[in-house]
């Protein structure tokens, strides 16, 4: 999972001026996500996939949500919590174009994106856009939010808590390994340790 | 890395819940709840990013343990190093802080 999962970003969203307040509702999500997707590969199962994890990769760097979605752990992993409905909604809006699973963006997203913001999602969508369906699943799946919240693919259908991107380390870029000085290290005086509390 | 510390008992200075609460911001401390159930039960827990740190045998001796390890609590901003003892099956927590307090610190 690490390797695949593991993400070179470039772009952190600061939490400054407009930033700070921003947040997508869903469809303006949605349409950001399938206007950046190629056309070739937007389809239902790599829009939600993306949209997951641009989603805990910014509450992750950020601690914030970046939209109004919800998402669920179903079956095929974590997705849009009523994405079918919304997919269908958008369709009647004339917002997307749907082809049994192929989606089309028919407007662009009219959602007024912070640049930091914009840089930070494109950049995972990029990243996440070369995996194949497959491996977008698989990744989903090995998620400790979705695990979590499945209890281990035990428990399907619940809605994914967003607090629990925080545990998301995968989304780590390993550069900036250090290492420590050895002489530093806290002495603790043994007589004075107890079990650690949960 | 060899990994074989799973079941461990977790032990910590008594005074440690203050460092939590001085070091780490609230929103992180049910993190790192969780990572410390992962670090007990399955130290390869790849939310962990564990690793072991090179330390000399004096060190070692002088601290009283056999190795020295951290894991992430949340990217690279937030770490927890921690010392292992083997012949008690301790885990035992010796440092918590963001990237900044560790590298002065320990630098």
């Amino acid at each position: 999972m690490k390797a695949e999962g593991k993400t070179k970003l470039k772009y952190m969203a600061k939490s400054k001026g407009k930033n700070k307040d921003f947040i997508f509702n869903t469809k303006d999500f949605i349409l950001y996500i399938l206007n950046r997707i190629e056309p070739a590969k937007s389809d239902k199962i790599r829009l939600n996939k993306i949209a997951f994890f641009v989603e805990f990769a910014y509450i992750f760097y950020n601690n914030k949500n970046l939209s109004r979605a919800n998402y669920a752990a179903i079956d095929n992993g974590p997705v849009i919590d009523g994405y079918d409905a919304i997919l269908k909604e958008m369709a009647k809006e004339k917002l997307i174009a749907i082809n049994g699973f192929a989606l089309r963006p028919l407007i662009s997203s009219k959602a007024d994106v912070p640049k930091d913001v914009a840089n930070f999602i494109e950049s995972i969508i990029d990243k996440y856009s070369k995996l194949s369906k497959s491996e977008l699943i698989s990744l989903s799946h090995n998620t400790d939010s979705y695990k979590i919240t499945t209890d281990n693919e035990k428990k399907m259908g619940n809605i994914i808590n967003k607090k629990l991107a925080s545990l998301e380390a995968f989304f780590c870029d390993d550069d900036s390994d250090q290492e420590i000085n050895e002489k530093n290290l806290p002495v603790l005086d043994k007589s004075k340790l107890v079990e650690y509390e949960l | 890395m060899n990994y074989k510390f799973n079941g461990y008992k977790i032990l910590a200075e008594s005074k440690f819940k203050k460092i939590i609460q001085k070091n780490l911001p609230r929103e992180y401390r049910e993190v790192f709840d969780e990572k410390i159930k992962y670090l007990s039960n399955n130290p390869e827990h790849p939310s962990l990013n564990t690793k072991q740190f090179h330390v000399s045998k004096k060190t070692l001796n002088n601290l009283g343990v056999d190795e020295v390890w951290e894991f992430y609590i949340n990217r690279k901003q937030y770490r927890c190093i921690f010392y292992l003892s083997h012949i008690d099956r301790t885990i035992i927590i010796a440092y918590i802080g963001n990237h900044t307090q560790i590298k002065n610190r320990f630098k």
